[in-house]
């Protein structure tokens, strides 16, 4: 059974009272929240994803409730907890539906059977893209547009590489876009479905795209790792599409990784790993549509372009 | 978040510091010997030979090394070697002036004193 | 004092690791984050390997348990990574040094430091090289943490007398005593004492305390140093050492004439009787009655006894007003010890002001 088989007002019951076990991809969080404006925008954008049956362990248990009660609606804050402790500072009750999927990526944190990585990725015929960067670099947007044309969703925000089997894992929650970013979108695909934008956060506004009901479906396969392209919006810049030098991209990865660290030498095998199976380049571009196309290009090229990558290195 | 990955050479101008920081006076002999410290084993891994990566198993910290610092390191690592005969040994096989050599070789072993990857070998 | 081991599955599974093989899932799920909580999770991890049943867990338990012994691998390379800098930065002094807690656990492979999350590197050098060690420290690149001159006169004048020092490049802070407990404390147990009593580790100029001064000192820091805010893992500490130590013949019956002698008493009184009562932790009767003449009045014993359960554990829900209060007091208790009154209550206000006024971050 998924979300969206229960009517909206179940699902709110739910969710304000014993709260809702939902997975995704290798975790199952059971959310809580007494605030009625949640309900809604959960029940649409997590519309596809399984309701986990009563008795089994969650991984997580996470509650956005209201700080403060006595101050006007307007200046009202809202917190996440994670196991009945805050994660993280509260923030104004108007940014609840961001809070929570804030909070959610940082449940994944302490998950070190994988390889974190600050990535978004996606996947075609079996073989993951990875695009790594800091919050901010652009790889939200790009995940975005690929998935609008066809890529499978395997995350917007963290990538998760499985230590043992080195396949990369799914989340295919739903994608956050800030400001300009929505826009984008919006015009690449006007069908596209959104939850209500939070607007003034300290990263802008933000809003949350409805992952396709394919990649939530799917989100048990996993794929293996084929390329690694860090991607950098610089506005007006005709399109770069460079191959790295796999010690470079090691490094960046390795900075861009929540817990390499953490991993010790499990984390560096599975890096070193990671890297020998990957193309790894840099993309530079200003527009949506020509970065789409020269990512297809690549992926359609797999065999043509492993050949001309190690010599290009 | 501990701060575990470290690029080296570092920026120009912080060898020199660094080596005097470490080197107090009483080190500045050319015969000293240079060993891994105990208990640090390395993984290394590079795919082409300008840079190198290794992986301290002691730290657990991550070091990108130029070639030169590299080469130096691997030295080190096979047996306790003194940094004279490093530069002797880079001088003859690279056709290169041992005495500009043998300060490039102190400056990069103090650096690895600071970051756990080598130390002088006391008695 | 009512006996909680059996009612809290916590408890249960530290007593009994065996235990855990009988936790359904409803209490796995709730014992999880409690256990993380007070930073436990790993121990159990650790048990559950070293009891041959940790594959038979449920699959989701493993994984978390898995979790937090990557976790705790981190903090023990760590801690022998900053033991041996410490010892390269010092090597050239002639001062011996004092590994505490945690990582002189670790040092000298004790059973403590099993599963074990290290912050701050602890160490102890005699007074007089207070000065040659901190600059040896901040030459090989450690530096103060807190640059504000009220801070500094808090820490060199008032408590431990060098403010922690953080290193630059790994970002790790050691800790340098002088003492086990700050000089305005009203509890001073002799630095020479404990010196006196030391126990070289190896051929190097590390030591740790004698078993005795070891739980004493993990006593004094559970019981009077500090807050006791989830601090259940510091009394597993002070079980594993009780336990450890009490195969050695001249432990037991030194424990309290050592306790005396280093005006230790009142911690220890408490440190015995919440091991057995909260970790059912076994002792000789003899031994027990004796810590007992350090007791407080019976009401303080008490209060304690209904202060320390509610703090020490996390509780499984969000709603336990009382552990707040039980913490609150408990964190006035522990500046209380600390230091004078008259020095008490403008540091504490000023802390308050610290927290409140804009711009701090």
């Amino acid at each position: 059974m998924n979300v969206g088989d229960l009517s909206l007002g179940l699902f709110a019951a739910q969710l304000a009272a014993r709260g809702v076990a939902i997975r995704w991809g290798p975790f199952v969080s059971r959310i809580v929240s007494g605030l009625p404006e949640l309900a809604p925008p959960l029940h649409l954008l997590y519309a596809d994803f399984p309701l986990e049956p009563p008795g089994g362990i969650c991984d997580f248990h996470v509650r956005v409730r209201p700080r403060s009660r006595s101050v006007p609606w307007s200046e009202r804050r809202v917190e996440f907890l994670l196991d009945h402790a805050p994660a993280f500072p509260p923030f104004s009750r108007k940014f609840a539906l961001a809070v929570l999927e804030w909070g959610l990526n940082w449940c994944v944190y302490g998950s070190h059977r994988f390889l974190l990585i600050h990535a978004a990725a996606v996947e075609r015929d079996g073989r993951a893209l990875l695009l790594p960067g800091r919050p901010g670099a652009g790889k939200s947007t790009l995940c975005a547009a690929l998935v609008i044309a066809g890529w499978r969703l395997l995350s917007d925000e963290l990538a998760l590489v499985e230590l043992q089997e080195g396949r990369v894992r799914a989340i295919a929650r739903p994608i956050s876009l800030k400001n300009d970013s929505i826009d984008i979108i919006r015009d690449l695909a006007p069908d596209t479905v959104f939850g209500p934008p939070a607007v003034d956060t300290h990263k802008g506004t933000v809003a949350h795209m409805k992952p396709p009901s394919p990649s939530v479906r799917r989100a048990g396969e996993t794929a293996v790792p084929d390329c690694i392209v860090m991607p950098r919006f610089v506005g007006g810049e005709a399109l770069q599409l460079d191959p790295v030098s796999k010690a470079n991209a090691f490094w960046a990865i390795a900075d861009s990784s929540l817990n390499y660290e953490i991993l010790g030498e499990a984390g560096f095998t599975a890096l070193v790993r990671l890297i020998d199976e990957c193309r790894c380049y840099a993309l530079t571009h200003s527009d949506i549509n020509e970065a789409v196309a020269a990512l297809d290009q690549l992926s359609r090229e797999a065999e043509v372009s492993k050949e001309r990558y190690a010599a290009a290195v | 978040m501990t701060v575990v990955l470290t690029r080296e050479p570092p920026p120009p101008g912080s060898l020199q510091l660094s080596a005097n920081a470490m080197i107090k006076g009483e080190l500045r002999r050319t015969a000293e010997v240079w060993r891994l410290p105990v208990g640090v084993s390395l993984l290394w891994r590079s795919w082409d030979e300008s840079e190198v990566i290794v992986f301290n198993r002691a730290s657990g910290q991550t070091h990108l090394l130029d070639a030169f610092s590299a080469a130096v390191l691997r030295r080190i690592e096979a047996a306790p070697v003194a940094a004279s005969d490093v530069a002797r040994f880079f001088a003859t096989g690279f056709e290169l002036d041992e005495r500009v050599l043998i300060d490039r070789v102190k400056g990069v072993c103090a650096r690895f004193d600071q970051l756990g990857l080598a130390e002088p070998d006391r008695p | 004092m009512r006996q909680l081991c059996d009612a809290d599955p916590l408890l249960r599974v530290l007593i009994r690791p065996a235990a855990m093989i009988e936790l359904t899932e409803p209490e796995w799920e709730a014992l999880l984050p409690r256990a993380r909580a007070c930073h436990l999770l790993a121990r159990l991890t650790v048990e559950a390997r070293a009891g041959g049943f940790a594959g038979k867990l449920p699959a989701r338990v493993q994984d978390h348990l898995a979790a937090a012994s990557t976790v705790a691998a981190h903090h023990e390379r760590t801690v022998r990574w900053e033991i041996n800098r410490i010892q390269r930065a010092l090597q050239h002094l002639d001062s011996p040094i004092m590994l505490l807690k945690g990582a002189a656990y670790l040092a000298a492979g004790l059973p403590a430091a099993r599963g074990r999350l290290v912050g701050d590197i602890d160490i102890m050098v005699p007074r007089n090289a207070l000065e040659t060690v901190e600059r040896a420290l901040e030459s090989a690149g450690w530096q103060p943490t807190t640059f504000a001159p009220y801070d500094q006169r808090y820490y060199r004048t008032w408590m431990h007398e060098l403010p922690p020092l953080r290193h630059r490049d790994r970002d790790t802070v050691v800790d340098v005593h002088h003492a086990i407990l700050p000089p305005t404390s009203r509890l001073k147990p002799d630095p020479g004492e404990l010196w006196a009593a030391a126990r070289p580790l190896g051929g190097s100029r590390l030591h740790v305390l004698a078993p005795t001064d070891m739980v004493l000192h993990a006593a004094a820091h559970l019981f009077h140093d500090g807050d006791l805010h989830r601090s259940l893992r510091d009394l597993v500490d002070i079980r594993d050492l009780l336990i450890c130590f009490a195969g050695q013949s001249h432990f037991w019956p030194s424990l309290v004439p050592r306790a005396a002698a280093l005006h230790l008493g009142r911690p220890l009184f408490y440190a015995l009787r919440h091991c057995c009562c909260l970790l059912g932790t076994p002792m000789p009767e003899v031994v027990a009655s004796a810590a007992a003449r350090f007791a407080p009045p019976s009401p303080i014993v008490r209060a304690m006894d209904w202060l320390v359960p509610n703090a020490l554990i996390p509780g499984s829900s969000d709603a336990a007003a009382h552990r707040n209060v039980a913490g609150v007091l408990l964190y006035v208790r522990s500046h209380w010890l600390r230091m004078p009154p008259w020095l008490l209550v403008p540091h504490l206000a000023r802390q308050a002001l610290l927290r409140t006024s804009p711009g701090r971050d």
